[in-house]
């Protein structure tokens, strides 16, 4: 008698993820429950189709005052007031938004 | 120092392709990466070295993120940046890629956190929890639930009663 098959494991499939000794019975599973078939694909195809519309977002630069923030010191315990600065102060918001109209006009 | 600047700076574009995923068009986005990007770097010492940063850096931003959805809601700006792929792209796909990325947004957040981390981040379950700070078995079930209701949604079926009531 195998052991049962979990949604987790239902899961781990559609990631590719299902350890190799638990293959063979979420296999025979799935070819006994073509519900459950047809529902993990979909799940497969979501997969696909989340990589389809970010991935090409992973091209776009970095604008340079967010890689600045991994340069400066951390914040000085003298300095008083607020403790946290505006994100983006105005002038790197400008310079950041035209570097990326330029690059976006160069692509 | 170096190193661990470049290797930060090299987590930028996946924090922010995450970042979009999770909150929408919202303008946002990126300054919830700015945020976890001066956060990460302030707290550098407590992230081990040889571990994985990334998952680290996501782990920062959802506590980031959490405490945005635990303030008063602003008024959100609206979409501001097309995207590159689906922007421009009228036919059928382009289309039904727009209707995910409406879709996504349909979900409760605390379920589009663990499809992102999975689907699109390819992180290992294990990882999704302790950048979570969930149980391995609640990472399972959100999964499972973000996945049925994004089929649904897809389908146009209706699906089961969100958790949060609006208004």
């Amino acid at each position: 008698m195998n052991t049962p098959v979990t949604e987790a494991e239902l899961q781990a499939w559609v990631d590719g993820r299902l350890p190799p000794e638990r293959r063979g019975a979420v296999d025979a599973h799935l070819a006994q429950h073509p519900a459950d078939m047809d529902r993990l694909q979909a799940y497969r195809s979501q997969n696909a189709a989340l990589h389809a519309l970010f991935d090409p977002l992973l091209a776009r630069p970095v604008p340079p005052a967010m890689a600045a923030s991994a340069t400066a010191p951390t914040t000085p315990a003298s300095a008083p007031g607020p403790v946290r600065r505006p994100a983006w102060p105005p002038m790197l918001r400008a310079a950041a938004m035209l570097a990326l109209t330029l690059a976006g006009g160069a692509g | 120092m170096q190193d661990a600047h470049d290797s930060l700076v090299a987590c930028i574009p996946r924090l922010r392709r995450y970042a979009r995923a999770l909150l929408g068009g919202r303008a946002d986005a990126d300054d919830l990466v700015q945020d976890t990007v001066e956060r990460g770097w302030d707290r550098l010492s407590s992230w081990r070295r040889g571990s994985d940063m990334r998952a680290w850096l996501f782990g920062i931003m959802h506590n980031l993120h959490v405490d945005q959805l635990r303030r008063p809601a602003l008024a959100t700006e609206p979409l501001d940046d097309a995207l590159p792929l689906a922007g421009a792209d009228t036919t059928a796909g382009g289309l039904a890629l727009r209707d995910l990325d409406r879709a996504l947004q349909q979900l409760p957040a605390e379920q589009r956190e663990v499809l992102l981390l999975v689907a699109l981040e390819d992180m290992r379950y294990e990882d999704v929890a302790a950048a979570l700070d969930i149980p391995l078995g609640t990472v399972m079930s959100r999964l499972s639930r973000a996945r049925e209701r994004l089929r649904l949604i897809m389908l146009g079926q209706p699906v089961p009663a969100p958790l949060k009531v609006v208004k």
